[in-house]
């Protein structure tokens, strides 16, 4: 079987409870359709909590189904700030937010 | 509302002697009677209130009613006592001496046989007074005592504050 | 009767300005509600009436204030509009906050309930659970620094009801120290997940001097359906293992069984599937917590230890006592023949003397924290007043007792209003004046023996001696044409019935003048002294004793009662010849090296009628510029001295500041020099008049 090419997503601007729908809506494609899911955060300049469920449970189901899914780039910006109020920085993933993948 | 006596338990009082009248105060805010003590005078005070004196390490101001409520003031004698009470005084609480010629014991009065002040008639300002009451057949003034002290106090702050 | 001061009503006090700064704020807001300064400023203002209103045990008023602070801090993140109805609903919570703190018992029931449904409305959530049974809570204590363990989670649909985790995580760390961490094992798969549902949940400790129930306010929002567990911890350097199992993540026969296996207990248990790696993680930044807990507890121990103020009152007044005591003391032995004894005496002497000094050090405050609390005075008042002001200070180190500092707060604050507000010429003015546009007020403090001098120096307009003149005699507090020096006129400025405010403005015109400073000074036995040159600006220079409970004196008799003359004012001691007094029948003054001082017989001032005595001596006392000599029967020696205040009923008894009780019990009173001047100048002048 070919392996399918890695499918990036980006988000930009809000990535909030209010946009939560859409986001996992888009997630959900991404993972259906690749094995490699790249997520770009960059671009986000207001970040909560839901995003950061939401990110979570897509590493989830993808640990589940064999795939890979990482961050483009180590978390910065409006997401490093979320992520170091949550207290997710010192949490199990704190590699996979700074670093991007998990080993 | 010290006209207003719609208690009918008994109320302690301590009943003294000023100027040959039976007076008296609530029995609750006296904290101690004391035998004469040095009296140190305070220079240009008020006429009734010119000295102070040392009640267990405290500096006490020594009120003599007998000024306050316009009596002729006798010499002191054997039988002066101070009653150190507890006031209001202008919503502090204050330990103060009171000069009485005698001090004659506790007794329960019943308030309700407490008749208001007339209006005429009386030698003491009468919002002083409490009321007044029968005991062994005389007449016994109660005696208001936070408005005592507040009454002249109270007015000359009224006056700066507004 | 006490000098000590109530730390509630300290805070009722401070409590107070913040609510007026509040509402000043608030109408700002309604004016322009883009203006992101005001929120922000009303937000701290809500946040410091929240938080020290927990401090001091207001916990209904601290609980209500929290959810208007949490609306605004919405609005600060601009996910709230400032509408009208929102300041609306702000200034009836700002009342209701008032009647919470003022009068916690008056507070109309249900009031606090009606006001945060109103502000839930407004907010968009549902109705809020109830602040509290009982609004009207007795003030508790303030706890002592605490270390809890909190678990929380949310109710799986708190987020799409609105509430918003980051903010509570942001609540718990302004409480105290906090390291909390995300639990991620409730995350579901992303298939199974409802995007907007609540599945993280947070573990950590919480540090915090607040009262538990700051915490349970953290959560009053979102407290239905949510789990919360809040337990205390000790802090003391723990291992993983034992903290896993304390917190239940691993049972102690697992954990037994994996330490068998060494080395890494984290990686270990994770292996095994014992315990989740998020568990684990929790634990290791709880172990960091409580290490740096431990660390910080011990470097307490070895520096500093906190105290409650009211024990170091208490501790004063036993200094007090001990004093007086002591002087009893002396008082026996030199009536004696013992030597032990004398010695005894002198060696207790120098030893309550030293722990005097030791404890008025440990009173001392330096100046800084006082002068820091005006900065924001300044900047609301001046932008109030359209005004561009800058605070300067300097002397901030300077040690003045506590007592003091807390009594100063509300002088000094009338006193930078009326620099701000008379002072400083509004920019344009100064602009044609040839001034910088920005006007600067400067707060200095100095010691100057055993005095302290605070000066607030502005750069405005100064006072203009002939205005005050006219209005003095208009207020009838001088005869027209009366004769006074520029610094006699200014000191009219603070008699009672003066105002030279010729507008009400909302800065300084509130119907009290600066003679509401000037007693405020006098309680704390300082004075004012006012310069001011016409256009270039005003000094008001404050001088204060360090400490208000003790003082050397000199005690002298005048007739059969003794006084206590504060030493600070004493110059020298001189004789009254016999020459001098005769002479002296019309015009009391006396030659001293080449220079006239007149003097005051405290016998005539104090109407006492004994003989004559012929060795009568002279103190000479000094007040600011003027030397002044009082005249005395005898000058019986130094003496130290504990103050004690006098009761309202000598409130008109100005010539003294207190009095003290003396080695054989009975009462002196000690004199307050100026006030005494005054008096005896007073009535020489009536005197001469008649």
């Amino acid at each position: 079987m070919a392996r399918a090419p890695t499918v990036v997503i980006g988000f930009t601007g809000a990535a909030t409870i209010r946009q939560a729908d859409d986001i996992a809506r888009q997630l959900k494609q991404a993972l259906e359709s690749s094995d490699r899911i790249e997520v770009d955060c960059s671009g986000l300049t207001e970040v909560d909590v839901a995003f950061i469920q939401l990110i979570l449970a897509a590493c989830k189901s993808a640990e589940a189904a064999g795939k890979v899914l990482s961050l483009s780039a180590p978390a910065g910006g409006a997401l490093l700030e979320i992520l170091t109020i949550c207290g997710a920085q010192d949490g199990s993933r704190a590699q996979f937010w700074l670093e991007g993948r998990t080993a | 509302m010290g006209n207003v006596h719609t208690l009918s338990r008994p109320v302690e009082i301590l009943t003294l002697a000023l100027s040959g009248e039976a007076f008296a105060l609530e029995a609750t805010i006296v904290r101690e009677i004391l035998d004469l003590v040095p009296i140190t005078t305070v220079p240009n005070a008020p006429r009734y209130a010119t000295g102070l004196i040392n009640v267990r390490g405290k500096v006490v101001p020594l009120v003599d009613l007998r000024v306050r409520l316009g009596m002729t003031v006798e010499p002191r004698t054997i039988d002066t006592r101070i009653v150190v009470i507890e006031a209001t005084l202008d919503g502090e609480l204050t330990m103060v001496g009171l000069l009485a010629d005698k001090v004659y014991e506790v007794a329960e009065i019943n308030m309700q046989s407490i008749e208001s002040t007339p209006k005429v008639g009386m030698r003491w300002p009468p919002e002083f007074i409490r009321g007044i009451g029968r005991r062994n057949g005389g007449f016994l003034i109660i005696l208001d005592i936070d408005r005592v002290f507040a009454s002249e106090p109270a007015r000359e702050d009224r006056l700066h504050g507004s | 009767m006490s000098t000590a001061i109530d730390p509630v009503e300290t805070f009722r006090a401070e409590a107070r300005e913040l609510f007026e700064q509040l509402e000043t704020t608030l109408l700002d807001i309604e004016a322009d509600p883009s203006d992101k300064d005001l929120i922000d400023t009303a937000f701290r203002a809500l946040h410091t009436i929240k938080g020290s209103g927990a401090m001091f045990g207001f916990d209904a008023a601290s609980a209500f204030t929290h959810h208007v602070e949490n609306a605004f801090d919405l609005v600060r993140k601009g996910k709230l509009a400032a509408t009208k109805e929102l300041v609306e609903v702000a200034l009836a919570a700002k009342d209701h906050m008032r009647v919470l703190i003022e009068q916690p018992e008056a507070a109309p029931p249900g009031r606090s309930e009606a006001l945060l449904a109103q502000l839930a409305g407004i907010i968009g959530i549902g109705p809020v659970v109830s602040v509290s049974s009982n609004d009207a809570h007795p003030p508790e204590p303030p706890p002592e620094r605490t270390t809890y363990r909190l678990h929380f989670r949310l109710a799986r649909n708190a987020m799409a009801m609105g509430a918003n985790p980051l903010l509570l995580l942001k609540e718990l760390r302004e409480l105290g120290d906090c390291t909390m961490v995300t639990d991620t094992d409730g995350i579901p798969m992303l298939e199974e997940m409802d995007p907007s549902g609540c599945y993280l949940a947070w573990d950590g400790l919480l540090s915090t001097d607040q009262p538990r129930s700051a915490i349970d306010d953290v959560f009053m929002f979102v407290i239905d359906d949510m789990e919360l567990s809040v337990e205390v911890v000790e802090p003391e350097a723990k291992r993983l293992g034992e903290i896993l199992v304390e917190r239940h993540a691993v049972s102690a026969d697992a954990l037994d069984k994996a330490l068998d296996q060494q080395p890494r207990l984290g990686a270990m248990l994770v292996k095994e599937g014992l315990v989740s790696t998020d568990k684990v993680a929790a634990a290791l930044a709880e172990q960091k917590h409580l290490k740096g807990e431990v660390e910080k507890v011990a470097k307490a121990d070895a520096a500093d230890i906190r105290v409650q103020a009211s024990r170091l009152d208490e501790l004063m007044d036993q200094v007090g006592e001990l004093v007086i005591a002591q002087a009893r003391l002396r008082q026996l032995a030199n009536a004696g023949n013992d030597p032990h004894l004398k010695s005894l005496v002198e060696e207790i002497e120098r030893l309550s003397s030293e722990l005097r000094d030791t404890t008025m050090g440990i009173r001392m405050v330096p100046i800084g924290s006082l002068f820091g609390r005006f900065r924001r005075l300044v900047r609301d008042l001046s932008k109030e007043l359209g005004k561009e002001i800058a605070l300067t200070t300097s002397g901030e180190e300077t040690e003045l007792d506590k007592t003091v500092i807390e009594r100063l707060h509300d002088p000094l604050v009338h006193l930078i209003r009326n620099s701000l507000d008379h002072g400083v010429e509004a920019p344009d003015i100064r602009e044609s004046k040839g001034k910088p546009r920005q006007g600067t007020i400067h707060l200095s403090a100095i010691h100057s023996g055993a005095q302290v001098l605070i000066k607030i120096t502005d750069d405005g307009a100064g006072i203009d001696p002939v205005r005050v003149r006219a209005k003095a005699e208009e207020n009838g507090l001088i005869p027209p044409g009366a004769e006074l020096s520029e610094p006699e006129i200014f000191q009219l400025i603070l008699q009672p019935g003066f105002s030279t405010a010729a507008k009400v403005t909302s800065v300084s015109g509130r119907g009290v003048g600066m003679d509401v400073v000037k007693r405020a000074i006098d309680q704390l036995r300082g004075t004012i002294d006012i310069d001011s040159t016409l256009g270039s600006g005003s000094t008001m220079t404050l001088r204060l004793p360090l400490t208000l409970a003790i003082i050397d004196g000199l005690l002298v008799r005048v007739g059969e009662g003794r006084y206590v003359i504060p030493l600070s004012a004493v110059e020298e001691c001189v004789e009254l010849s016999a020459e001098d007094d005769r002479r002296a029948s019309g015009r009391d003054f006396l030659n001293i090296r080449d220079e006239t001082v007149p003097f005051l017989r405290l016998k005539a001032l104090f109407n006492v009628v004994t003989d004559p005595e012929p060795y009568q001596k002279v103190v000479i006392v000094s007040t600011g510029d003027a030397r002044v000599g009082l005249v005395v029967d005898q000058i019986i020696g130094d003496y130290q001295t504990v103050i004690k205040s006098l009761s309202k009923i000598h409130s008109t008894v100005q010539t003294f500041s207190g009095a003290t009780i003396l080695g054989d019990g009975t009462v002196a009173l000690i004199i307050d020099v100026p006030r005494l001047i005054d008096f005896g100048q007073a009535s020489e002048s009536q005197k001469k008049a008649s």
